[in-house]
């Protein structure tokens, strides 16, 4: 249940199976810094749910579904804090410079988080690993 | 940089039309650039498209101002209902950057972005905020 001031309405829950990646529109705006993920194509009019001073939902206030996100101090702060995301700034069109800036200011400790994050990942399915 | 008597600026040498020029509460001139508004925040919020009309109201009657979280120069500004439905239950958020103006050393905004928002930002700090009656 999302209540904000003078608007209250249930949020639905994001399903990950209708999210076609081939939709998937990923943009960056250098003036603001921001990255913008329309999860089911530009069309969807959608209203801004910030989660925290960073992370925003795109929602479709007809529906009340999730159509996006929306990442503010992207390159700034969040790449930074979440390497994984250089590739999600390449594939948006961050200019290379921009991305070496942040790539400067990812920390050992955070590059080695990532990778392990990564593999992880890429293994979450077998037995030989374990956790969250 | 002004160019003349018409309602243009210059950047990176090339003329950019103001599209909306205002005065907020604090006799701040605000600008927002036909640029910005088709390159950046329609590109971003499709949703705006049409509505440009409904700018000047959040920056001269706001229900709230804060001062950006992220960016010292940074202040926005909220209005309640200022958008006709179906947009019209949320509030209004104009993103603003202030910048001294060398030419006359008053301090002037720039419009970066704006969109529908379902309320304040809580990690933003609350600068002005209307009275109730």
């Amino acid at each position: 249940m999302v209540t904000e001031d003078f608007l209250t309405f249930e949020l639905k829950p994001l399903a990950r199976d209708l999210i076609d990646p081939a939709a998937v529109v990923i943009r960056y705006d250098a003036l603001t810094d921001t990255l913008f993920v329309h999860l089911f194509g530009t069309d969807r009019r959608a209203t801004i749910l910030e989660m925290d001073n960073h992370r925003s939902l795109r929602i479709d206030m007809q529906t009340h579904e999730v159509v996006g996100l929306q990442l503010e101090c992207f390159m700034e702060i969040l790449v930074p804090r979440n390497p994984q995301f250089l590739s999600v700034a390449e594939l948006a069109g961050v200019d290379e410079a921009t991305i070496a800036a942040a790539r400067l200011r990812i920390s050992p400790d955070r590059g080695k988080q990532s990778i392990v994050d990564s593999i992880f990942g890429e293994f979450k399915n077998d037995l030989l690993l374990t956790g969250t | 940089m002004r160019c003349g008597a018409s309602p243009c600026f210059t950047i990176g040498g090339t003329f950019v039309a103001e599209m909306v020029h205002c005065v907020d509460l604090w006799g701040r001139d605000i600008v927002l650039y036909e640029d910005i508004w088709e390159d950046h925040i329609i590109v971003g919020h499709a949703i705006m498209d049409g509505y440009e009309q409904y700018i000047e109201s959040a920056l001269t009657k706001p229900d709230v101002m804060t001062r950006d979280a992220d960016h010292a120069n940074g202040v926005n500004y909220y209005r309640a209902r200022a958008l006709p439905p179906p947009d019209d239950r949320q509030y209004l958020k104009v993103c603003v950057r202030f910048e001294i103006d060398s030419d006359s050393g008053l301090r002037s905004g720039i419009i970066v972005t704006m969109y529908p928002t379902i309320g304040v930002k809580r990690s933003e700090t609350i600068i002005w905020l209307r009275k109730t009656s």
